[in-house]
């Protein structure tokens, strides 16, 4: 029973990550961290970011997930309903989305922090829910065609029954296309060398250009499934 | 009985570090790049990527005024699906085969005993088409905004529900009931380390509402992420006591008292008062018990007007109406009115047909109509004189349950 809720907990901490990212960011102030820590454990974040609501009934929607089993200190719970009465009141505004400034030079690192919330910071992944990358990518570059399978899978995604290392895997993994093709090839460039994992010989960097010809194929996430099929990895 | 989403089961350091990795990233990602939330097809195989997502963790996602008005029975791509908690590896609209599924009957009943969905797949099995619907929809229209998935009209669909009656399965199974039952206590499965969801339904369901074991949903086995394999449904309720994936049905005397069932999924009422929802002040508190509130079970009365859609434009003079309507299914639906002078005067619809009792009843109502902008209404009453209010605010309650206002809908006829 414990084993299983460690499961569960470790794949709800990883999609908190996730679907936090995409909703609405909550306003800066003071508490807004421990918000962040403490109220997407069980459900995503957008269940508070969306609400407008008084002191008095924040106050009863804290005690309400206190019954359903969030642990709090006295302070902790204090911080907590002094953020959200004040920075989720009724008529707040959203925060401005934050301004698209460019790095000039993209990080795979920073790209990477959209794949962390399922396959872990250290390319893990969590198993039966979403695959490892560390130990893996390698056998996918060195497949015939592996390289442009994964700009493909990055662009269109990728669903459907797939075995890693002998465990199965039978989920989603989201389309990146709004990412440009710098982002695309830093990432795929960082999972391909992070965590021991290496080009195989002969290989390079993935270029902006090979990210580019993969654009405007518009595939599904199916037949995404169905190239991997061809890739004859095991 | 009751459940705490066992926090304290949970291994405190791993809880933490995933935390605190989930904290570090997001604080990274304020200066990052543009995020996209996933699509409903992204979150769940099958399903309309027109569907809005609510939310996508746990699942929640609504239907479109569109969409509904483009099939008389709901597919499995356009229903709603409000998860309250996700198993895992069950988003997807293909059916969840597990033919040793094994239910649980229990509680005040002479022999106690399990059933497998196969065993249940041999009984008799019972067709009935319902309205499901979740009782927050609407919830937006309320004023002030209570708090909750943001539902406008899409939390709805007309299904198809095929399985075992539970009196056909007491039957078959040759157990009977103690008198002092009263109501019907369902959990959902824990597999693969779910939460538990735990919601109680009166009895009279078994009499009045063909509540049933469902298998299947449009002639086809129950989609995973509706329940599948198996599903309590109770034709005229709201969703939320329809317990997916069920795996335990308890016969028991009183209702269950953890959160799913008090204070969630309640309006107020005055107990002993000829009132279905006791009107409270918009934006105050209310202390729910079992007692000065009722569950959302019996769904109230309703109409939709699917056509023309809002913000459309239509061709004139003769512009046709069309909508839907239903109730409880405890009396039929007697008449659909609308109004395009905003109240002023009422016109009834034609009733075309309808889908069963517990199904919508789709009507249609010509007008001769000018160049112009309109704004129609409409609204349904049944056969003992249940309608819908005009103000739909007046049935306001801090959780924004069992919207029923009159729709209006703004088009413009060319
Ligand atoms: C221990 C699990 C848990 C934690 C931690 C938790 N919640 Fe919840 N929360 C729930 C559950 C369960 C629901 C109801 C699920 C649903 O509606 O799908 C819920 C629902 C909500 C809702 C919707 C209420 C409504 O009226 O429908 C809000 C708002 C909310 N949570 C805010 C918070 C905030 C703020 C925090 C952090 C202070 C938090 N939650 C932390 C379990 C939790
Ligand atoms: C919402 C969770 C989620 C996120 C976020 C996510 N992935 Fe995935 N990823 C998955 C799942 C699930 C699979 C397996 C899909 C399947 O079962 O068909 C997968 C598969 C993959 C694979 C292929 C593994 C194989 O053997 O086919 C790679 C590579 C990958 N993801 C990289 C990434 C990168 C890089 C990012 C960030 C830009 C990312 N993922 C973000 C869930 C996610």
């Amino acid at each position: 029973m414990k084993q299983r809720y460690l499961i569960g907990v470790a794949i709800l901490a990883g999609v908190a990550l996730y679907s936090a990212l995409g909703s609405n960011a909550l306003p800066e102030g003071p508490g807004r961290d421990l918000v962040l820590q403490k109220c997407q454990s069980c459900h995503e974040i957008g269940f508070v970011t969306r609400e407008r609501q008084s002191r008095e009934r924040w106050d009863a929607i804290i005690t309400e997930m206190q019954g359903y089993g969030m642990r709090l200190s006295a302070e902790e719970r204090a911080v907590i309903l002094n953020y959200l009465a004040t920075y989720l009141a009724p008529g707040a505004q959203a925060p401005a989305p934050a301004p698209q400034a460019q790095p000039a030079s993209v990080s795979g690192a920073q790209v990477y922090n959209n794949c962390i919330g399922c396959h872990q910071a250290n390319g893990t992944g969590i198993p039966g829910a979403f695959p490892p990358l560390a130990g893996h990518v390698p056998s996918i570059l060195a497949a015939r065609g592996g390289r442009e399978w994964l700009v493909q899978m990055m662009l269109y995604g990728l669903q459907g029954p797939i075995s890693v290392k002998g465990v199965s895997y039978n989920g989603i993994m989201p389309a990146y296309a709004h990412l440009s093709d710098a982002e695309i090839a830093a990432v795929l460039n960082h999972i391909s060398t992070q965590w021991g994992n290496s080009f195989p010989s002969g290989q390079g960097p993935f270029t902006e250009a090979e990210v580019r010809a993969q654009r405007g194929k518009n595939l599904t996430a199916q037949q995404v499934l169905a190239a991997r099929q061809q890739l004859g990895l095991r | 009985m009751t459940k705490k989403f066992a926090e304290n089961a949970i291994d405190r350091r791993l809880f933490l570090k995933h935390t605190a990795v989930a904290g570090a990233a997001l604080g990274l990602m304020g200066r990052g790049l543009a995020q996209q939330q996933p699509t409903a097809d992204q979150l769940v195989r099958g399903k309309n990527p027109k569907l809005v997502v609510l939310s996508s963790r746990p699942i929640v996602m609504e239907s479109t005024l569109e969409l509904l008005a483009s099939e008389r029975i709901t597919s499995k791509a356009n229903l709603f699906i409000r998860n309250n908690i996700d198993l895992p590896g069950l988003n997807t609209t293909e059916p969840n085969v597990q033919p040793r599924w094994e239910i649980e009957v229990t509680g005040l009943v002479d022999k106690p005993f399990k059933i497998t969905v196969e065993e249940l797949s041999r009984l008799p099995q019972t067709e009935v088409t319902t309205v499901l619907q979740c009782s927050g929809n609407g919830r937006t229209f309320f004023n002030p905004r209570p708090s909750g998935n943001p539902w406008t009209y899409g939390g709805i669909g007309q299904v198809v529900w095929r399985g075992v009656l539970l009196k056909t399965l007491l039957e078959a199974k040759g157990v009977k009931l103690d008198p002092r039952a009263r109501f019907i206590t369902m959990n959902a499965s824990t597999q693969g380390g779910a939460l538990p969801y735990e919601k109680s339904f009166p009895i009279s369901v078994m009499e009045y509402n063909s509540a049933m074991i469902a298998l299947g949903m449009n002639g086809e086995p129950l989609p995973a992420v509706h329940g599948g394999p198996a599903r309590l449904v109770a034709a005229g309720t709201f969703g939320a006591p329809n317990v997916k994936w069920i795996s335990k049905i308890e016969f028991a005397a009183g209702e269950s008292t953890g959160s799913e069932q008090v204070p969630r999924y309640r309006v107020p009422i005055l107990p002993g008062w000829n009132l279905p929802i006791l009107p409270t002040e918009p934006g105050s508190r209310y202390n729910y018990t079992l007692e000065n509130s009722r569950s959302n079970w019996g769904a109230n009365i309703n109409s939709f007007i699917l056509s023309p859609l809002p913000g459309s434009t239509v061709k004139g003079r003769i512009v046709e109406v069309r909508g839907v309507a239903w109730n409880d299914g405890l009396v039929p639906i007697e008449s659909i009115e609308v109004s395009v002078n905003g109240g002023t005067s009422w016109r009834k619809a034609i009733i075309e047909g309808n889908d069963g009792k517990f199904g919508w009843y789709r009507w249609v109502s010509p007008q001769l109509l000018a160049p112009g902008e309109y704004e129609v209404m409409a609204r349904a009453t049944d056969a003992v004189g249940r309608t819908q209010p005009l103000n739909g605010n007046i049935w306001w309650n801090e959780r924004g349950y069992e919207w029923n206002g009159v729709m209006r809908v703004k088009f413009r006829v060319t």
